[in-house]
């Protein structure tokens, strides 16, 4: 993994770094993600305004103002969606409900 | 056999300047620079009759006259003029009235009055480059810090500075610097897209956008769009430059979101 050493990056950065990611077309996106968040783990080690990064947040990622219980969050969110094995099961409940209907559907 | 002759050449005359100038250099006179511009302009015969262009002797010129204390408006106090036998003495460049002796040098008026294919050297990029950023930068803080001609003050006491609009479609800066912003990023040398057009479009997205998040996606985009343009050791190239600019100035909110645009940049590299 490319994990690169990001010290001085602000967490509002890193998640409209995300944000950029996500919304891309990139087959490999949820390992960048990953990679990215491993990069940045230590700028998380802080409160977070809630009204300012809950915006550059998924839906899939639940808030929280403590920047590490977030980081952990969104770890395990990303690096579930990167397994494409386990994908279905690590969609949002909504979303595998959705998926799964449009299954049942067919 | 003249004196002149004797010596053969007049390199000893260039090799003379130079010492004088790392010697002041290295010294604490205050008006230092000015002796240093002074010893160019004097010397500037010799330094042509001994191999450097005047491309180069002009670059050099460029550099030291950057260095001199600017105004808020981007242009440079009045300077002594330089008189011999009661004659003011002016040095042209090619004949293209290049004129020291008040130090149009190195201003936005100057740098505004060229082509865009004057800048053809690293050197001038970069000091236009800085120009701009000092310009905008100095002009900022008339806004914000102390000497404001603004009383106006917002609801948390601090000045009211410009508005969104204002700061957005940049009609807050003087024109000519916003005309010179322009130039800067339209600039085609050494190529189409460089660390210069980066720099000053980095600056530029700071100064557009009070909220961070719209500051970083911005940084986001143009990141993108330098990864696209130039090849890794460019690159690594554009992130020493910014990096270098700016590890001398104050540590300020600016500061920190230009490292972090280069952090981001530095793992889309990585990837």
């Amino acid at each position: 993994m490319a994990v690169v050493n990001l010290t001085k990056i602000s967490v509002i950065a890193v998640l409209a770094k995300i944000k950029t990611i996500e919304e891309s077309n990139d087959l490999d996106k949820y390992s960048r993600i990953v990679e990215l968040l491993d990069s940045t783990q230590s700028v998380f080690n802080i409160n977070l305004d809630n009204y300012k990064n809950m915006e550059l947040l998924a839906d899939h990622i639940e808030m929280s103002t403590t920047g590490s219980v977030l980081w952990q969050r969104m770890r395990d969110t990303y690096q579930n969606l990167w397994n494409p094995d386990e994908q279905i099961f690590a969609l949002p409940e909504q979303s595998f409900r959705e998926t799964y209907q449009d299954s049942v559907d067919k | 056999m003249a004196f002149n002759e004797v010596l053969g050449n007049t390199l000893w005359r260039t090799t003379s300047c130079d010492r004088k100038i790392i010697s002041l250099l290295a010294g604490s006179d205050t008006d230092k620079i000015d002796q240093i511009l002074d010893l160019l302009r004097t010397n500037r015969k010799y330094y042509l009759q001994n191999g450097s262009t005047a491309d180069a002797w002009t670059d050099r010129v460029l550099h030291f006259a950057w260095q001199r204390v600017m105004t808020v408006d981007g242009d440079f106090p009045e300077r002594y003029i330089l008189a011999e036998n009661g004659i003011d003495k002016v040095i042209l460049e090619n004949d293209d009235l290049f004129i020291l002796q008040n130090e149009p040098l190195a201003s936005i008026d100057y740098m505004n009055a060229k082509d865009n294919d004057w800048f053809n050297s690293d050197v001038r990029c970069d000091i236009g480059v800085k120009l701009l950023i000092t310009a905008v930068n100095a002009k900022f803080h008339t806004i914000y810090h102390g000497d404001s001609v603004s009383t106006e003050l917002a609801p948390d006491g601090n000045i009211l500075g410009p508005t969104d609009d204002e700061i957005y479609n940049l009609s807050w800066l003087p024109s000519k610097i916003v005309d010179f912003h322009n130039k800067i990023i339209s600039l085609t040398w050494p190529a189409v897209y460089s660390k210069y057009i980066y720099f000053a479009k980095l600056n530029n997205i700071h100064i557009k956008y009070a909220d961070h998040q719209k500051v970083f996606t911005e940084i986001e985009a143009e990141n993108a769009i330098a990864v696209s343009s130039l090849n890794t050791d460019e690159l690594i190239d554009l992130l020493a430059y910014v990096r270098d600019t700016y590890v001398s100035s104050p540590d300020d909110r600016k500061n920190e979101d230009i490292e972090a645009a280069c952090e981001m940049l530095e793992f889309d590299i990585a990837q």
